[in-house]
């Protein structure tokens, strides 16, 4: 078999790694095609903060030479990966999207890493992000913005912008991101991609940069759900460096992708994430409930319960813990940050510890109270992932904009953060194309530790769809 | 906005000055500081209306309580 570096790019994930393990492409050969689509599809979207490739060679070698002497493959071997720049390695730098002046180095590997490696990725380099995990568009002063491979005009969402961007423009197979507020499922839903963040604790955070230490999770962004699952499958899990990570038992994910939904019932909300959102988002997801329809789930209108509760704690958690963690930056040099960044980080001093308190308090009753009245007669909750279609950079420019573009970029969260307050699993799917061209998303939320029910309501979705399949236009560009 | 949130606000950032030593970086702060003001409307209309309350470690407990039950 011969593929050129094109065709390679666009197998998925699980597809190039059963073509390395079978010896049909090399870990090397897909490594350097992967290399190349960094320095320009990645380059054009600027998703990388630093492109590795001596140590990306060097290591697909080595998997190489293993494969010969005839060892045991892991179930990623050869397949190249990129990962949003705020997983420590020992005794390198990473940026977190800040900087240069504020580059962290660590003593530890972060276990993420160690993981996927151990299961033979390839890491290429270090994807851009928003400045300390936050914001949702992609803007960095510092590495200069992230761009959306589908119009390089539009936001690629945040804050895991170049894993968006990077896994979109076909140069990586996934791409590791983190959310705190919809930081996975923001930029999968912009860039036409398939995001899932755990429940919380689901995948250990031992060696990743904190913003929210009760909302942080880590988890892929991949063009598919069984690509998605695959990843899924190697970081989640019990992790003894990590004593928040939880010890419940992992699913074997892909095993479940099964595509029978038939009798599996899913509710949409009857009255939340309605006001608002734009005609062509809500066609789209009006759409893909027919398709869950049609492949034999039963579609029921769903009440949210406790949403005002919910939305009102939901910010005073997040903003208290980053600026507890931002303190000291914040005394001493707050210029450095741009002024997005700062304004947000300095609201959470003004909030009352009581109320920090009060919010922790009700959480777990609240998730309770809503996994019992929401999902009493549903598997999964489906909601538009964003309120809006894509905004472009320009109108979501917090630091050069308007109080209007001030209320455009806080609303890009809108559908999403609440999840994080409760901790529950939610994914980002494609559902359909906007008039411009940009990818519309939707959003499924699980009960707690139910990943491999929403990864194959996504995957059961993606086999009657071909929206998570459309190549972005930049790519005519830079493959032909 | 209403006089007694103006002086919410303003004493907000007097009370951050004294408790952290940090200062608003630029007006975009200063506009952010008076979202207190929505909030706390939000949590004086969630008084009385929530009748559990716990602290806040039983939250992993709630996760694995609240969680899917498979059908074998």
């Amino acid at each position: 078999m011969t593929l050129d570096d094109h065709s390679l790019l666009e197998l998925g994930l699980c597809e190039l790694a059963d073509l390395v393990a079978a010896g049909e492409v090399s870990a090397s050969e897909v490594t350097q095609a992967s290399l190349d689509a960094a320095g320009t599809a990645g380059r054009a979207v600027n998703a990388f903060i630093a492109i590795e490739a001596e140590t990306a060679l060097q290591r697909a070698k080595e998997l190489d030479s293993q494969r010969s002497k005839g060892a045991a493959l892991g179930v990623l071997h050869g397949v190249p990966l990129a990962h949003k720049d705020m997983f420590y390695r020992a005794g390198h730098t990473i940026t977190a999207g800040a900087a240069p002046s504020r580059s962290l180095t660590s003593a530890v590997t972060a276990t993420v890493l160690e993981r996927l490696e151990f299961e033979g990725a390839v890491t290429i380099g270090r994807l851009n992000m928003a400045e300390f995990a936050l914001n949702p568009t992609g803007h960095n002063k510092h590495h200069g913005n992230c761009r959306n491979p589908f119009n390089l005009d539009y936001c690629p969402g945040g804050s895991s912008s170049g894993s968006g961007a990077a896994v979109a423009a076909r140069t990586v197979f996934g791409a590791l991101g983190s959310d705190t507020g919809g930081s996975i499922r923001v930029p999968a839903a912009m860039c036409g991609l398939t995001g899932l963040k755990g429940t919380q604790g689901r995948v250990s955070r031992h060696g990743v940069m904190p913003l929210s230490f009760s909302y942080d999770c880590v988890g892929p962004i991949t063009r598919s759900a069984k690509d998605c699952a695959r990843l899924m499958s190697v970081i989640a899990g019990a992790d003894d460096h990590d004593p928040t990570c939880s010890r419940e038992a992992v699913s074997s994910y892909e095993r479940e992708l099964d595509g029978d939904l038939r009798g599996v019932r899913i509710g949409y909300p009857a009255n939340a994430f309605i006001d608002g959102v734009h005609v062509e988002v809500q066609q789209a997801f009006m759409d893909a409930l027919e398709v869950y329809r049609a492949r034999g789930a039963i579609v029921v209108p769903v009440e949210i319960p406790y949403f005002n509760a919910i939305s009102t704690y939901t910010g005073i958690v997040q903003r208290a813990e980053m600026a507890t963690i931002h303190a000291q930056w914040m005394r001493e040099s707050p210029e450095d940050y741009a002024a997005h960044v700062s304004s947000r980080i300095y609201a959470g001093y003004t909030l009352p510890a009581v109320a920090y308190i009060e919010a922790l308090s009700q959480r777990g009753a609240l998730v309770k109270a809503f996994c019992k009245e929401a999902f009493s007669g549903v598997s999964a909750l489906l909601t538009p992932a964003l309120r809006m279609t894509v905004p472009t950079l320009a109108e979501t420019d917090m630091d050069s904009g308007t109080p209007e573009t001030e209320a455009k970029f806080l609303s890009v969260t809108d559908h999403a953060r609440w999840v994080n307050y409760l901790g529950l699993p939610a994914m980002s799917i494609p559902c359909g194309m906007d008039s411009r061209g940009l990818p519309i998303g939707m959003q499924l939320v699980g009960r707690p530790f139910a990943e491999a029910t929403l990864l194959k309501l996504a995957d059961a979705f993606q086999l009657d769809s071909s929206w998570h399949a459309i190549r972005p236009n930049l790519l005519a560009k830079h493959s032909g | 906005m209403n006089s007694r949130d103006d002086e919410c606000v303003s004493q907000a950032l007097t009370y951050v000055s004294y408790w952290f030593g940090i200062d608003p970086p630029n007006d975009v702060a200063l506009r952010h500081a008076t979202h207190i003001a929505a909030l706390s409307r939000g949590l004086v209309n969630l008084r009385g209306s929530l009748d559990f309350g716990s602290e806040p470690s039983s939250f992993e407990a709630a996760l694995k309580a609240s969680k899917e039950q498979v059908t074998p």
